[in-house]
């Protein structure tokens, strides 16, 4: 087993370190207070080439492969502290440019991909209702056939860019009787009739990212705005999440990354009872659990690029590293508090940010106890 | 195993999970009887299990394969015989 980078793989790494920390600053807190999306950060990303990543060259993209995605999404989440930007840009690109690129038709890649490659229009993921949150597909949105043209009716919430969102993916059911089988997806514009767009909704964390509400009322689209085939819905899904559990969270992983290296030059500097708090052994163990998360986490996050850079599918590994990543990312921002002490909790030290961003990372795309099921699934149980 | 041992096996079992052992045809419509998630699972892991046939990720998402118990037979014997 070769886990080494390729040289390109390596400088295209810090490359994007560099462009992160000198672009995509900025006064963090300013914007988290008003609650505010960096939209000259993301215009920056676009013109660096990050939403362009994963695309081919036909559709405007850079044609890079998931690994090199994933040294890009973590090399961002070490260098920007803007989880809301990486967020917005992960919804982006995992849940709308990828199930258009692997499921749309030649008119739709050409229609929709290169303005998301350029990042002059935002794509948005439409799949939770009110009462459809983990068991997503008891989706109650519908779409009837009337002629050439589908009409969607239903309600849609937690949903990630739908206030900034230019295109949205919304899942609907064609045929609720058909259960899984009829959910079906749907690219649906911003200024189609019959889509209103909620106000953001505020969160504990991620407060950067805009997130609202859809209302479909007898929202019109033609046939042609249909993603793939009627009843394709679960395969799309399943396809995007599997890139989304590896690509957003290997921005966690740069994040644990970043809050390593804050709490070891804390606990070198800082000094308590005589000594350096490194010292104590107390502090050090937290430090050393910090690092074992992160050299696991990166295990198998790489496994499931790997995976799917040979073009499988990786729906166990994708499973496990959301569960792994999620979990540690919130206990190491936990650990990173409390080795800060009192500093730790106060705002100006932004250590506190990162645990209000890590909170949501158990309860999106999947919850902890839906992956745990996943795994147990697949393993027969 | 030819297509009615097929056919019968999965014809057992499925009408175990979805019509409490009530007869099931061949052509019955599976996803309006309540083929979700859960009973999806159970069904891949009997088919594994009693035909040794393993479906692949892309064909799991595949509704049509699904459809009733004629689809979901055609499925296997495909399978097997790719197998041989």
């Amino acid at each position: 087993v070769d886990f080494s980078l390729s040289a390109e793989q390596a400088e295209f790494k810090e490359s994007v370190i560099r462009f992160a920390r000198s672009e995509l600053g900025g006064d963090m807190r300013e914007r988290e207070k008003a609650g505010e999306f960096f939209r000259e950060g993301w215009n920056k990303c676009a013109e660096f080439g990050i939403q362009a990543l994963p695309l081919p060259e036909t559709y405007g993209g850079l044609g890079q492969d998931i690994v090199t995605c994933v040294l890009a999404m973590q090399a961002l989440g070490y260098a920007c502290k803007d989880s809301g930007l990486l967020f917005a840009l992960a919804s982006h690109m995992w849940t709308c440019e990828i199930p258009i690129l692997h499921f749309g038709s030649e008119e739709q890649k050409r229609t929709y991909l290169p303005a998301m490659a350029a990042g002059t229009i935002i794509g948005g993921h439409a799949m939770t209702e009110p009462e459809a949150g983990s068991d997503a597909y008891s989706l109650r949105t519908t779409a009837d056939r009337r002629g050439e043209q589908y009409v969607l009716n239903g309600t849609k919430t937690f949903i990630s860019n739908a206030p900034i969102a230019d295109v949205l993916l919304v899942f609907a059911t064609v045929n609720r009787k058909r259960g899984w089988a009829g959910v079906t997806g749907f690219l649906v514009d911003r200024d189609t009739p019959g889509l209103r767009i909620g106000k953001p909704l505020d969160k504990l964390g991620l407060k950067t990212s805009p997130t609202g509400e859809l209302f479909l009322d007898e929202c019109v689209v033609p046939e042609s705005a249909m993603l793939g085939r009627p009843g394709q819905g679960k395969a799309i899904f399943n396809t995007e999440m599997e890139w989304e559990r590896s690509c957003l969270f290997a921005c966690h992983l740069g994040a644990m990354e970043r809050q390593l290296e804050a709490c070891i030059q804390y606990a070198r500097s800082r000094q308590q009872f005589g000594q350096p708090i490194g010292k104590f052994q107390a502090v050090a163990h937290k430090i050393a659990d910090m690092k074992l998360r992160i050299e696991l986490a990166e295990l198998i996050l790489h496994k499931v690029a790997w995976l799917k850079s040979q073009g499988k599918r990786a729906p166990m590994e994708s499973a496990i590293a959301k569960l792994f990543v999620s979990e540690g990312y919130v206990q190491s921002s936990l650990d990173a508090i409390q080795i800060h002490g009192g500093n730790g909790f106060m705002s100006e030290y932004e250590i506190e940010r990162d645990l209000r961003d890590a909170v949501g990372a158990k309860i999106y795309s999947g919850s902890s106890e839906i992956q745990r099921n996943i795994i147990a699934g697949l393993l027969g149980l | 195993m030819n297509s009615d041992d097929i056919k019968s096996k999965l014809g057992s079992f499925l009408s175990r999970e979805l019509k409490h052992g009530a007869a099931l045809a061949d052509d019955e419509a599976l996803f309006e009887l309540g083929l979700d998630s859960r009973v999806m699972a159970e069904l891949l892991f009997f088919v594994d299990t009693s035909f040794g046939v393993e479906l692949t990720d892309d064909e799991k998402d595949e509704p049509e394969h699904f459809e009733d118990v004629n689809t979901i037979a055609a499925l296997i014997q495909r399978k097997l015989g790719a197998n041989t």
